[in-house]
């Protein structure tokens, strides 16, 4: 890896035109590079020439790492333990990426199995040696989960079914054994792209399956007037209960929750947004986090340029953080803080027990921070 | 030292994303809207209104006294009809949306055949309940409008339709103009949806500036480009003549889908110069409006000149060409109303807001 960092220093405009290589920033070499794994944030990205990539950024806005993908990247997923990324093509893609931590090399790139696409996001078992990807069986018209062995070069080892139509996003149970998948509902076809073909009837759905032997253990379905709220995004608090956002596909002068909660105990609480408009969460939701605390839950409202913060136990609504085209949410650990990105290529957190200001960086003019990213 | 040399590397590339937008301009984003919603919104909806009367006539004239004379007339009605929407169809936003009209209206695309087994199952059960308007309207969209009509009129027994198909088909055009009178008679509403649009305000949910109803009206051009050319051409048209698939393109039975082409390009162009989005721009932008009339006219001229049905056109070296042509130009107007007369406009959409998942 040492002579990717020495190219990286090197890096110019040629180099960055030409290749698909990892642009290091020479972090390696670095005393900073001992602590590769920590306190980084990974972010797929459109970067500065146009292209999609991958860019690894410290908190106080210092670059690792930038390196093009394939295409457009939808969510990065970290295993810290093998000391890489996996990102996922953003739907309807085919391409999972396996990135270096360390450096940004693109070790390996995967594609779907033949009949199925990817639909942006996955996640890693305990020990970061299995992963669950979220992935249209566009024939069968059906949402699966792909398994695969990241031990054995990430071979395709299984597949199970996300009891549902559309698994977007998806997280890990609190215990380990569950995956937690939020069904939003919506029938595409990769003849038609993003084209959704039933909005008439489409019916979303929270699933959550055991991950060893793929048996539904619970299901939400909102209620009928409800159902064309995709539910699209989800995270686990730290209690296991299940926090989620929402798209919401009807007329957009209507006024309907947006995020949600959903306990270990089947309660289910859809937040409040008692001063916001249709304008300024455009209905639709395109990230959620809960803080390390458990007690925050924001929701982001990147066509609207807001966040929403709740307060969990008090049920109440803290305000609106104004972010211009924000999307991508995580939380720090240890901290209430929660980390907020957007497309003028601003990251940084807020602290709700304290103020909803945001402080930000900008690690390079022109980046652009795709939906999501990953804090560690 | 360990991170400028590359940093400023990466800066010398922002050029491209780093155009000035053009200032804010309120009173011109107003007169835009007000021109769309008079010139072009309102003649397009109530034209579509009665069209969809004139397929309901049609089908009762012929299902009165079938021949050659009404099933011509037929046949011509159900064009007219399926023109019409295309003068609409982009319009996705506001009485379009409500009730699922849009769904109603045509349900498109539907690649896995749902509409189909649907259609064919109430044919063979006989099912009642779609001969009468009032049931068939809370039945399955695809029951409904002119994608089941298509078939109705179209499929296997389309040419002589027996008399359920017949009370089939009539229920499915009453219904049809029904929706169609729906959404005129919204947008013509003096105290309706078009004034919320034209007249934005602090207290509309969704319209507060003049700025935002601009923004509606530009994503309904950009987002009906986008539907013409990846949902009704590009799958149709495939890589190659081996990967085309002419069965996945709109009113092919009906023989009509090179004319939904031209006729959602004629629309868009139409749309396009009614709103005048390009007609009062800064100097630097001026070029815009010329060369968006350059390409619609172009687009408009090659699927003018497609000739054969589009089941053979997809196989035919010339009649390929001309669709192919037709992709690119369609590309160019694609990154002219997206990128260039977005910025010229100042429609500050993010890269997440614009288009996220």
């Amino acid at each position: 890896m040492r002579s990717t960092a020495t190219e990286g220093r090197r890096i110019n405009r040629r180099a960055l035109l030409r290749g698909a290589a990892a642009i290091a920033f020479g972090a390696v070499l670095g005393p900073r590079a001992s602590g590769a794994a920590t306190r980084l944030l990974v972010s797929t990205a459109r970067l500065p020439d146009g292209r999609f990539g991958l860019v690894a950024v410290e908190p106080d806005g210092a670059v690792r790492f930038a390196t093009p993908l394939p295409g457009r990247g939808h969510e990065p997923v970290v295993a810290a333990g093998r000391g890489e990324v996996v990102v996922m093509a953003r739907r309807p893609g085919r391409f999972l990426a396996v990135v270096a931590l360390a450096d940004g090399n693109l070790r390996r790139t995967l594609s779907a199995p033949a009949g199925r696409h990817f639909y942006g996001h996955a996640v890693f078992g305990p020990d970061h040696r299995l992963l669950y990807t979220t992935e249209n069986d566009y024939d069968g018209g059906r949402g699966v989960i792909g398994v695969w062995d990241a031990a054995a070069g990430y071979a395709r080892v299984g597949e199970l079914d996300a009891h549902g139509i559309g698994p977007h996003d998806l997280a890990l149970g609190a215990d380990g054994r569950t995956l937690a998948i939020a069904n939003g509902g919506l029938l595409t076809h990769p003849d038609f792209g993003r084209a959704k073909l039933n909005l008439a009837s489409m019916q979303p759905c929270l699933s959550v399956i055991d991950r060893r032997t793929g048996a539904l253990l619970r299901r939400l379905v909102l209620p009928q007037e409800l159902h064309q709220l995709g539910i699209r995004h989800l995270c686990i608090a730290r209690d296991g209960s299940v926090g989620f956002g929402m798209q919401y596909e009807g007329p957009q002068s209507d006024t309907v929750p947006l995020a949600g909660t959903w306990a270990v105990d089947g309660t289910v609480v859809l937040l409040p947004l008692p001063d916001a408009t249709p304008a300024e969460t455009r209905n639709y939701v395109g990230d959620v986090a809960v803080d390390a605390t458990g007690r925050y839950l924001a929701a982001s409202f990147p066509r609207g340029g807001k966040v929403g913060v709740w307060d969990l136990p008090a049920g109440r609504c803290l305000g609106l953080v104004p972010a211009f085209d924000a999307c991508g949410l995580a939380a720090e650990s240890g901290t209430s803080r929660l980390w907020i990105s957007d497309g003028a290529g601003e990251i940084g957190p807020i602290d709700p027990g304290r103020s909803l200001a945001r402080s930000v960086v900008t690690p390079i003019a022109g980046l652009a921070f795709d939906n999501h990213f990953a804090r560690i | 030292m360990r991170v400028l040399p590359t940093v400023l590397a990466l800066a010398l590339l922002a050029a491209p994303f780093s155009a000035t937008p053009a200032a804010a301009d309120p009173a011109r984003d107003a007169a835009i809207v007000a021109r769309a919603v008079t010139d072009y919104i309102r003649p397009a909806t109530e034209r579509f209104a009665r069209d969809t009367h004139g397929l309901d006539d049609a089908v009762e004239g012929f299902c009165a006294a079938p021949g050659g004379d009404t099933r011509a007339a037929l046949d011509a009605a159900f064009r007219g009809a399926v023109e019409g929407w295309s003068g609409i169809q982009f319009l996705r936003f506001g009485p379009l949306v409500e009730e699922h009209r849009l769904e109603r209206i045509a349900f498109w695309p539907d690649p896995k055949g749902i509409g189909l087994r649907q259609l064919r199952r109430a044919l063979a059960d006989r099912d009642a309940t779609v001969t009468d308007p009032g049931q068939l309207a809370g039945k399955s969209v695809a029951l409904q409008g002119l994608t089941a009509l298509e078939y109705l009129l179209y499929g296997d027994g389309g040419d002589q339709l027996d008399a359920f198909r017949c009370a089939f088909a009539t229920a499915a055009a009453g219904s049809l103009a029904a929706v169609a009178d729906a959404i005129a008679g919204e947008w013509a509403a003096p105290d309706g949806f078009a004034q919320r649009l034209i007249r934005p305000g602090s207290d509309d949910p969704v319209y507060r500036t003049p700025a935002e109803s601009l923004a509606e009206l530009h994503r309904a051009l950009t987002t009906g480009l986008q539907v013409t050319r990846d949902q009704k051409l590009k799958p149709v048209l495939g890589d190659t003549p081996d990967t085309a698939k002419p069965f996945l393109a709109p009113f092919r039975r009906a023989g009509l889908s090179v004319a939904v082409l031209a006729a959602d390009l004629s629309a868009l162009g139409a749309f396009t110069a009614a709103a005048g989005f390009a007609r009062d721009l800064p100097d630097e932008y001026r070029w815009l409006d010329n060369s968006l009339a350059f390409e619609f006219g172009n687009a408009v001229r090659a699927v003018g000149s497609v000739e054969l049905p589009i089941d053979e056109a997809v196989y035919d070296q010339t009649a390929r060409g001309r669709l192919e042509y037709l992709f690119v130009v369609l590309g160019n107007l694609q990154t002219m109303t997206r990128q260039d007369l977005a910025t010229a406009l100042d429609l500050k959409g993010g890269f997440n807001a614009l288009d996220g998942d």
